[in-house]
Protein backbone atom coordinates (compact mmCIF):
# COMPACT_ATOMS: atom_id res chain seq x y z
CA UNK A 1 0.00 0.00 0.00
CA UNK A 2 1.50 3.31 -0.36
CA UNK A 3 1.58 5.28 1.94
CA UNK A 4 -0.50 8.02 1.42
CA UNK A 5 -3.46 6.22 0.19
CA UNK A 6 -5.93 4.25 2.03
CA UNK A 7 -8.57 2.00 0.59
CA UNK A 8 -12.29 2.00 0.49
CA UNK A 9 -14.75 -1.10 -1.11
CA UNK A 10 -16.45 -0.29 -4.25
CA UNK A 11 -19.66 -1.47 -2.81
CA UNK A 12 -19.90 1.23 -0.81
CA UNK A 13 -20.15 3.73 -3.43
CA UNK A 14 -23.16 4.55 -5.13
CA UNK A 15 -23.41 5.10 -8.76
CA UNK A 16 -24.63 8.38 -9.79
CA UNK A 17 -24.04 10.76 -6.86
CA UNK A 18 -21.31 13.27 -6.99
CA UNK A 19 -18.42 11.49 -4.90
CA UNK A 20 -16.87 14.96 -3.47
CA UNK A 21 -13.22 13.02 -3.48
CA UNK A 22 -10.97 12.26 -5.50
CA UNK A 23 -11.12 8.30 -6.52
CA UNK A 24 -8.14 6.23 -7.45
CA UNK A 25 -7.70 2.96 -9.21
CA UNK A 26 -4.35 0.91 -8.37
CA UNK A 27 -3.06 -0.25 -11.45
CA UNK A 28 0.76 -2.18 -11.59
CA UNK A 29 1.67 -0.45 -8.65
CA UNK A 30 0.91 2.51 -9.45
CA UNK A 31 -2.17 4.75 -8.38
CA UNK A 32 -4.15 6.58 -11.23
CA UNK A 33 -6.78 9.13 -10.95
CA UNK A 34 -10.32 7.81 -12.05
CA UNK A 35 -12.84 10.06 -11.09
CA UNK A 36 -12.92 13.27 -10.30
CA UNK A 37 -14.32 14.81 -7.01
CA UNK A 38 -16.85 16.52 -8.82
CA UNK A 39 -18.18 13.97 -10.68
CA UNK A 40 -20.22 10.41 -9.68
CA UNK A 41 -19.35 7.33 -11.06
CA UNK A 42 -21.52 6.69 -13.14
CA UNK A 43 -23.16 3.09 -13.54
CA UNK A 44 -21.34 1.55 -16.65
CA UNK A 45 -18.56 2.71 -15.13
CA UNK A 46 -19.43 1.15 -11.81
CA UNK A 47 -20.43 -1.89 -13.53
CA UNK A 48 -17.66 -2.01 -15.71
CA UNK A 49 -15.49 -2.23 -12.14
CA UNK A 50 -17.41 -4.80 -11.15
CA UNK A 51 -17.50 -7.35 -13.73
CA UNK A 52 -13.51 -6.75 -13.57
CA UNK A 53 -14.21 -7.81 -10.00
CA UNK A 54 -12.08 -4.67 -9.16
CA UNK A 55 -13.46 -4.89 -5.20
CA UNK A 56 -11.03 -2.18 -4.08
CA UNK A 57 -10.30 1.55 -4.77
CA UNK A 58 -8.30 4.39 -3.51
CA UNK A 59 -8.38 7.82 -2.03
CA UNK A 60 -6.28 9.72 -0.58
CA UNK A 61 -6.05 9.84 3.14
CA UNK A 62 -6.61 13.76 3.71
CA UNK A 63 -10.27 12.35 1.44
CA UNK A 64 -11.29 10.49 4.53
CA UNK A 65 -13.98 13.23 5.87
CA UNK A 66 -15.14 13.64 2.43
CA UNK A 67 -15.82 9.90 1.90
CA UNK A 68 -17.46 9.48 5.32
CA UNK A 69 -19.90 12.71 4.41
CA UNK A 70 -20.52 10.68 0.71
CA UNK A 71 -21.50 7.56 2.93
CA UNK A 72 -23.55 9.60 5.70
CA UNK A 73 -25.75 11.14 2.50
CA UNK A 74 -25.82 7.76 1.07
CA UNK A 75 -27.13 6.23 4.28
CA UNK A 76 -29.90 8.98 4.21
CA UNK A 77 -30.31 8.90 0.87
CA UNK A 78 -34.39 8.43 0.62
CA UNK A 79 -35.37 7.22 -2.63
CA UNK A 80 -39.08 8.64 -2.26
CA UNK A 81 -38.32 12.11 -1.52
CA UNK A 82 -35.56 12.02 -3.94
CA UNK A 83 -37.53 11.14 -7.03
CA UNK A 84 -40.14 14.00 -5.92
CA UNK A 85 -37.24 16.18 -5.75
CA UNK A 86 -35.87 15.73 -9.37
CA UNK A 87 -39.21 15.61 -10.69
CA UNK A 88 -40.06 18.98 -9.32
CA UNK A 89 -36.47 20.11 -10.73
CA UNK A 90 -36.85 18.76 -13.67
CA UNK A 91 -40.88 19.36 -14.26
CA UNK A 92 -39.76 23.03 -13.62
CA UNK A 93 -36.60 23.46 -16.00
CA UNK A 94 -39.30 21.57 -18.85
CA UNK A 95 -41.67 24.23 -17.98
CA UNK A 96 -39.88 27.46 -18.51
CA UNK A 97 -38.32 26.27 -21.15
CA UNK A 98 -41.81 25.30 -23.22
CA UNK A 99 -43.09 29.03 -21.88
CA UNK A 100 -40.35 30.64 -23.65
CA UNK A 101 -41.05 28.52 -26.71
CA UNK A 102 -44.48 29.65 -27.13
CA UNK A 103 -44.03 33.32 -26.21
CA UNK A 104 -42.00 32.79 -29.09
CA UNK A 105 -42.42 29.69 -31.22
CA UNK A 106 -40.79 31.01 -34.46
CA UNK A 107 -37.25 32.25 -32.59
CA UNK A 108 -34.23 30.63 -33.56
CA UNK A 109 -33.84 29.80 -30.02
CA UNK A 110 -37.10 27.34 -30.23
CA UNK A 111 -35.40 24.44 -30.84
CA UNK A 112 -32.38 24.91 -28.07
CA UNK A 113 -35.05 25.66 -25.34
CA UNK A 114 -36.60 22.06 -26.43
CA UNK A 115 -33.24 20.56 -26.61
CA UNK A 116 -32.67 21.67 -23.36
CA UNK A 117 -35.91 20.32 -21.49
CA UNK A 118 -35.77 17.24 -23.29
CA UNK A 119 -32.21 16.47 -22.35
CA UNK A 120 -33.13 17.37 -18.57
CA UNK A 121 -36.08 14.95 -18.49
CA UNK A 122 -34.15 12.15 -20.50
CA UNK A 123 -30.79 12.95 -17.89
CA UNK A 124 -32.93 12.72 -14.85
CA UNK A 125 -34.96 9.86 -15.88
CA UNK A 126 -31.84 7.65 -17.03
CA UNK A 127 -30.51 8.75 -14.00
CA UNK A 128 -33.85 7.27 -11.93
CA UNK A 129 -36.32 6.00 -13.85
CA UNK A 130 -39.12 6.02 -10.97
CA UNK A 131 -38.60 10.08 -12.26
CA UNK A 132 -40.64 9.12 -15.47
CA UNK A 133 -43.45 7.70 -13.55
CA UNK A 134 -43.49 10.52 -11.50
CA UNK A 135 -43.95 12.95 -14.69
CA UNK A 136 -46.33 10.58 -16.06
CA UNK A 137 -49.27 11.80 -13.79
CA UNK A 138 -47.85 15.59 -13.27
CA UNK A 139 -50.01 17.72 -11.34
CA UNK A 140 -48.57 20.83 -11.14
CA UNK A 141 -49.83 24.67 -11.26
CA UNK A 142 -48.30 25.05 -15.08
CA UNK A 143 -50.24 26.02 -17.73
CA UNK A 144 -52.05 23.11 -19.16
CA UNK A 145 -50.61 22.91 -22.21
CA UNK A 146 -46.86 22.97 -20.42
CA UNK A 147 -48.35 19.92 -18.44
CA UNK A 148 -49.64 18.34 -21.42
CA UNK A 149 -46.27 18.67 -23.08
CA UNK A 150 -44.25 16.77 -20.34
CA UNK A 151 -46.66 14.11 -20.03
CA UNK A 152 -46.47 13.39 -24.14
CA UNK A 153 -42.16 13.70 -23.62
CA UNK A 154 -42.25 11.79 -20.63
CA UNK A 155 -44.73 8.48 -22.40
CA UNK A 156 -42.46 8.71 -25.51
CA UNK A 157 -39.58 8.20 -23.82
CA UNK A 158 -40.61 5.28 -21.90
CA UNK A 159 -42.04 3.73 -24.80
CA UNK A 160 -39.43 4.45 -27.00
CA UNK A 161 -36.63 3.36 -24.27
CA UNK A 162 -38.68 0.07 -23.53
CA UNK A 163 -38.44 -0.91 -27.32
CA UNK A 164 -34.72 -0.21 -27.43
CA UNK A 165 -34.65 2.61 -29.65
CA UNK A 166 -31.42 4.35 -30.19
CA UNK A 167 -30.47 6.98 -27.71
CA UNK A 168 -30.15 9.84 -30.45
CA UNK A 169 -33.64 9.03 -31.75
CA UNK A 170 -35.06 9.10 -28.17
CA UNK A 171 -33.68 12.38 -27.94
CA UNK A 172 -35.36 13.61 -31.32
CA UNK A 173 -38.24 12.41 -30.06
CA UNK A 174 -38.23 13.95 -26.82
CA UNK A 175 -37.20 17.25 -28.30
CA UNK A 176 -39.68 16.43 -30.84
CA UNK A 177 -42.99 15.88 -27.90
CA UNK A 178 -42.35 19.24 -26.62
CA UNK A 179 -42.55 21.37 -29.94
CA UNK A 180 -45.84 19.92 -31.11
CA UNK A 181 -48.25 22.26 -30.21
CA UNK A 182 -46.35 25.24 -30.51
CA UNK A 183 -48.45 27.32 -32.95
CA UNK A 184 -51.63 26.87 -30.86
CA UNK A 185 -51.13 29.93 -28.83
CA UNK A 186 -50.53 31.98 -32.44
CA UNK A 187 -53.86 30.04 -33.91
CA UNK A 188 -56.35 30.73 -31.45
CA UNK A 189 -56.73 33.03 -28.50
CA UNK A 190 -58.42 30.15 -26.42
CA UNK A 191 -56.28 27.45 -27.24
CA UNK A 192 -56.09 26.17 -23.76
CA UNK A 193 -59.57 25.14 -24.13
CA UNK A 194 -58.77 22.62 -26.89
CA UNK A 195 -56.90 20.17 -24.30
CA UNK A 196 -59.59 20.39 -22.14
CA UNK A 197 -62.54 19.44 -24.52
CA UNK A 198 -63.44 16.74 -26.80
CA UNK A 199 -62.92 17.65 -30.59
CA UNK A 200 -66.95 16.72 -30.80
CA UNK A 201 -67.37 20.06 -28.79
CA UNK A 202 -65.09 22.22 -30.40
CA UNK A 203 -66.33 24.97 -32.48
CA UNK A 204 -65.65 24.97 -36.39
CA UNK A 205 -63.69 27.98 -36.21
CA UNK A 206 -61.66 25.63 -33.38
CA UNK A 207 -61.29 22.67 -35.19
CA UNK A 208 -60.32 24.51 -38.18
CA UNK A 209 -57.47 25.91 -36.03
CA UNK A 210 -56.71 22.95 -34.28
CA UNK A 211 -56.42 20.84 -37.41
CA UNK A 212 -54.03 23.04 -38.70
CA UNK A 213 -51.33 23.42 -35.89
CA UNK A 214 -49.35 20.21 -36.53
CA UNK A 215 -48.30 21.31 -40.09
CA UNK A 216 -47.78 25.04 -38.65
CA UNK A 217 -45.74 23.85 -35.88
CA UNK A 218 -43.74 22.27 -38.02
CA UNK A 219 -43.53 25.00 -40.81
CA UNK A 220 -42.43 27.72 -37.33
CA UNK A 221 -39.50 25.14 -36.94
CA UNK A 222 -38.45 24.08 -40.34
CA UNK A 223 -36.28 26.95 -41.28
CA UNK A 224 -34.47 26.72 -37.69
CA UNK A 225 -30.50 25.93 -37.79
CA UNK A 226 -29.98 22.61 -36.82
CA UNK A 227 -33.64 21.21 -37.26
CA UNK A 228 -33.53 18.10 -38.22
CA UNK A 229 -36.55 15.88 -40.65
CA UNK A 230 -37.11 13.55 -37.86
CA UNK A 231 -38.40 15.95 -35.63
CA UNK A 232 -40.11 18.01 -38.19
CA UNK A 233 -41.75 14.62 -39.17
CA UNK A 234 -43.20 13.78 -35.63
CA UNK A 235 -44.58 17.19 -35.16
CA UNK A 236 -46.38 17.26 -38.61
CA UNK A 237 -47.61 13.93 -37.87
CA UNK A 238 -48.33 13.92 -34.12
CA UNK A 239 -51.75 13.62 -34.56
CA UNK A 240 -52.01 11.11 -37.30
CA UNK A 241 -53.56 7.75 -36.88
CA UNK A 242 -52.09 4.33 -38.23
CA UNK A 243 -55.75 3.86 -39.46
CA UNK A 244 -55.39 7.36 -41.47
CA UNK A 245 -58.24 8.58 -39.44
CA UNK A 246 -55.86 11.64 -38.05
CA UNK A 247 -55.02 14.64 -39.37
CA UNK A 248 -54.20 17.03 -40.85
CA UNK A 249 -53.64 14.58 -43.66
CA UNK A 250 -55.03 11.09 -42.86
CA UNK A 251 -51.84 9.59 -43.80
CA UNK A 252 -51.50 5.99 -42.65
CA UNK A 253 -47.89 5.93 -43.06
CA UNK A 254 -46.29 6.79 -40.06
CA UNK A 255 -42.57 6.14 -38.40
CA UNK A 256 -42.29 4.30 -35.32
CA UNK A 257 -40.79 7.32 -33.16
CA UNK A 258 -44.08 9.19 -35.35
CA UNK A 259 -46.48 6.11 -33.84
CA UNK A 260 -44.81 6.77 -30.60
CA UNK A 261 -45.52 10.19 -29.84
CA UNK A 262 -49.37 9.66 -31.77
CA UNK A 263 -50.10 7.42 -29.18
CA UNK A 264 -48.04 9.79 -26.25
CA UNK A 265 -49.81 12.16 -27.21
CA UNK A 266 -53.28 11.51 -26.82
CA UNK A 267 -52.78 9.25 -23.89
CA UNK A 268 -51.75 13.32 -22.72
CA UNK A 269 -54.34 14.65 -23.69
CA UNK A 270 -56.82 11.94 -21.86
CA UNK A 271 -54.94 12.29 -18.21
CA UNK A 272 -53.88 15.72 -18.17
CA UNK A 273 -56.24 17.33 -20.50
CA UNK A 274 -59.70 15.57 -20.35
CA UNK A 275 -58.73 14.48 -16.47
CA UNK A 276 -59.84 10.93 -17.60
CA UNK A 277 -58.63 8.62 -14.93
CA UNK A 278 -55.72 6.14 -16.28
CA UNK A 279 -57.84 2.54 -16.39
CA UNK A 280 -61.03 4.08 -18.41
CA UNK A 281 -58.27 5.56 -21.19
CA UNK A 282 -57.18 2.52 -21.87
CA UNK A 283 -60.53 1.04 -21.95
CA UNK A 284 -61.21 3.15 -24.16
CA UNK A 285 -57.89 3.14 -25.93
CA UNK A 286 -58.55 -1.06 -26.59
CA UNK A 287 -62.65 -0.57 -27.39
CA UNK A 288 -62.72 2.63 -29.33
CA UNK A 289 -59.66 3.64 -30.89
CA UNK A 290 -58.34 -0.17 -31.62
CA UNK A 291 -56.47 0.07 -35.13
CA UNK A 292 -55.51 3.87 -34.71
CA UNK A 293 -52.43 2.85 -32.63
CA UNK A 294 -49.78 0.72 -32.53
CA UNK A 295 -51.35 -2.22 -31.01
CA UNK A 296 -48.01 -3.67 -29.56
CA UNK A 297 -46.92 0.12 -28.02
CA UNK A 298 -50.25 0.63 -26.50
CA UNK A 299 -49.84 -2.88 -24.80
CA UNK A 300 -46.37 -1.39 -23.84
CA UNK A 301 -47.88 1.57 -22.21
CA UNK A 302 -50.32 -0.07 -20.23
CA UNK A 303 -47.59 -2.51 -18.79
CA UNK A 304 -45.30 0.06 -18.15
CA UNK A 305 -48.45 2.40 -16.27
CA UNK A 306 -49.49 -0.93 -14.41
CA UNK A 307 -46.10 -1.78 -13.24
CA UNK B 1 12.58 -3.38 21.50
CA UNK B 2 10.80 -6.72 20.76
CA UNK B 3 12.92 -9.95 20.48
CA UNK B 4 13.35 -10.52 16.31
CA UNK B 5 12.16 -14.05 16.88
CA UNK B 6 9.30 -13.42 18.83
CA UNK B 7 7.99 -10.70 16.49
CA UNK B 8 8.91 -13.08 13.12
CA UNK B 9 6.16 -15.41 15.24
CA UNK B 10 3.64 -12.85 15.82
CA UNK B 11 3.56 -11.59 11.77
CA UNK B 12 3.57 -15.67 10.91
CA UNK B 13 0.26 -16.20 13.18
CA UNK B 14 -1.04 -12.97 12.22
CA UNK B 15 -0.72 -13.29 8.99
CA UNK B 16 -2.87 -16.57 9.32
CA UNK B 17 -5.84 -14.63 11.43
CA UNK B 18 -5.57 -12.30 8.59
CA UNK B 19 -6.28 -14.68 5.80
CA UNK B 20 -9.09 -15.76 8.22
CA UNK B 21 -10.47 -12.06 8.49
CA UNK B 22 -10.10 -11.83 4.30
CA UNK B 23 -12.04 -15.04 4.45
CA UNK B 24 -14.94 -13.84 6.52
CA UNK B 25 -15.02 -10.30 4.41
CA UNK B 26 -15.46 -12.32 1.32
CA UNK B 27 -18.33 -14.43 2.42
CA UNK B 28 -19.70 -11.32 4.31
CA UNK B 29 -20.07 -9.90 1.02
CA UNK B 30 -21.55 -12.89 -0.84
CA UNK B 31 -23.95 -13.57 2.20
CA UNK B 32 -24.71 -10.79 4.22
CA UNK B 33 -24.47 -13.46 7.16
CA UNK B 34 -24.62 -11.26 10.28
CA UNK B 35 -23.03 -13.83 12.34
CA UNK B 36 -20.05 -13.60 10.27
CA UNK B 37 -19.37 -10.13 11.30
CA UNK B 38 -19.27 -11.92 15.23
CA UNK B 39 -16.66 -14.46 13.87
CA UNK B 40 -14.61 -11.44 12.27
CA UNK B 41 -14.72 -10.12 16.27
CA UNK B 42 -13.51 -13.26 17.56
CA UNK B 43 -10.78 -13.70 15.17
CA UNK B 44 -9.70 -10.02 15.39
CA UNK B 45 -9.55 -10.15 18.98
CA UNK B 46 -7.11 -12.98 19.18
CA UNK B 47 -4.57 -10.29 17.17
CA UNK B 48 -5.36 -8.22 19.69
CA UNK B 49 -4.68 -9.78 22.38
CA UNK B 50 -1.46 -10.96 21.19
CA UNK B 51 -0.51 -7.14 19.91
CA UNK B 52 -1.19 -5.73 23.06
CA UNK B 53 1.03 -8.05 24.84
CA UNK B 54 3.81 -7.41 22.75
CA UNK B 55 3.13 -3.55 23.39
CA UNK B 56 2.04 -2.94 19.46
CA UNK B 57 -0.37 -0.91 20.80
CA UNK B 58 -1.36 0.90 17.14
CA UNK B 59 -2.02 -2.35 15.70
CA UNK B 60 -3.82 -3.30 19.24
CA UNK B 61 -6.02 0.03 18.59
CA UNK B 62 -7.12 -0.94 15.16
CA UNK B 63 -8.45 -4.42 16.24
CA UNK B 64 -10.04 -2.96 19.33
CA UNK B 65 -11.81 -0.98 16.68
CA UNK B 66 -12.90 -3.40 14.11
CA UNK B 67 -13.22 -5.96 17.04
CA UNK B 68 -16.23 -3.38 18.37
CA UNK B 69 -17.32 -2.85 14.69
CA UNK B 70 -17.94 -6.80 14.29
CA UNK B 71 -19.84 -7.17 17.25
CA UNK B 72 -21.98 -4.41 17.19
CA UNK B 73 -23.11 -4.68 13.69
CA UNK B 74 -23.75 -8.28 14.74
CA UNK B 75 -26.62 -7.08 16.60
CA UNK B 76 -27.74 -4.15 14.48
CA UNK B 77 -31.00 -4.13 12.63
CA UNK B 78 -30.04 -1.43 10.04
CA UNK B 79 -29.71 -3.18 7.18
CA UNK B 80 -27.68 -0.10 5.13
CA UNK B 81 -25.09 -0.19 8.05
CA UNK B 82 -25.13 -3.91 8.02
CA UNK B 83 -24.13 -4.14 4.69
CA UNK B 84 -21.60 -1.14 5.47
CA UNK B 85 -19.49 -2.66 7.57
CA UNK B 86 -18.51 -5.57 5.80
CA UNK B 87 -16.41 -3.06 3.11
CA UNK B 88 -15.27 -1.54 6.25
CA UNK B 89 -13.94 -4.40 7.95
CA UNK B 90 -12.39 -5.90 4.98
CA UNK B 91 -10.55 -2.00 4.45
CA UNK B 92 -9.47 -2.40 8.23
CA UNK B 93 -8.18 -6.51 7.27
CA UNK B 94 -6.01 -4.38 4.70
CA UNK B 95 -4.79 -2.05 7.20
CA UNK B 96 -3.78 -4.38 9.44
CA UNK B 97 -1.62 -6.58 7.02
CA UNK B 98 -0.14 -3.75 6.05
CA UNK B 99 0.44 -2.45 9.45
CA UNK B 100 1.49 -5.98 10.48
CA UNK B 101 3.99 -6.29 7.36
CA UNK B 102 5.21 -3.16 8.00
CA UNK B 103 6.51 -4.69 11.40
CA UNK B 104 9.37 -6.21 9.39
CA UNK B 105 9.51 -4.45 6.03
CA UNK B 106 9.32 -0.74 7.04
CA UNK B 107 8.93 0.59 3.80
CA UNK B 108 4.88 -0.96 3.36
CA UNK B 109 3.89 0.76 6.47
CA UNK B 110 1.01 2.70 6.35
CA UNK B 111 2.03 6.86 6.70
CA UNK B 112 0.64 8.22 9.86
CA UNK B 113 -1.59 10.50 8.42
CA UNK B 114 -3.23 7.57 6.36
CA UNK B 115 -3.39 5.48 9.79
CA UNK B 116 -4.85 8.70 11.41
CA UNK B 117 -7.05 9.18 8.61
CA UNK B 118 -8.12 5.10 8.36
CA UNK B 119 -9.15 5.22 12.72
CA UNK B 120 -10.86 8.22 11.76
CA UNK B 121 -13.27 6.27 9.69
CA UNK B 122 -13.25 3.46 12.34
CA UNK B 123 -14.38 5.84 15.04
CA UNK B 124 -17.44 7.54 12.74
CA UNK B 125 -18.72 4.15 11.84
CA UNK B 126 -18.74 2.72 15.74
CA UNK B 127 -20.24 5.10 16.30
CA UNK B 128 -23.45 5.01 14.14
CA UNK B 129 -24.06 1.90 17.04
CA UNK B 130 -24.22 3.67 19.54
CA UNK B 131 -27.83 2.40 20.83
CA UNK B 132 -26.16 -1.10 20.80
CA UNK B 133 -24.73 -1.35 24.68
CA UNK B 134 -22.75 -4.76 23.72
CA UNK B 135 -19.23 -4.47 22.21
CA UNK B 136 -19.15 -8.33 22.43
CA UNK B 137 -21.35 -11.00 22.00
CA UNK B 138 -21.16 -12.36 25.76
CA UNK B 139 -24.41 -12.26 27.47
Amino acid sequence: MNNQFIPIRLSTLQPDIPLGFLLLLKVNNQYIKYILPEDPIDKPRYENLRSKKVKKVYIQSKDERLYQRFIDKCLNFDENSDVQEMTRVVAGIAADSIESIYAEPDSMYALAHSEKAANSILNATKLNPEVLKELFNLESEDDISINCAICTCSTAIALARYIKLDEELVKNIATASLLCDISLPRLHANYQTFFTKELSDFTEEELQAYKEHPTRSAEFLQNIPGINSIVLGIIANHEEKISGKGFPRGTKKLTMEEKIVSLSNRYALSIIGHKIPKEQVFKDLFINEIGSYDLELMNILKKLLEA
Amino acid sequence: MIDTEILQGFCEETQTLLDQLTEITDEFEETSDVKLLENFGQVIDRIMGAAYTLELQEIGRFCELGKKIGYKASQATDQKLIELAGPILADTTEILQAMVSGLIKKETVPSQEALNAFRDRLRWFLEKFQDIERATTDS
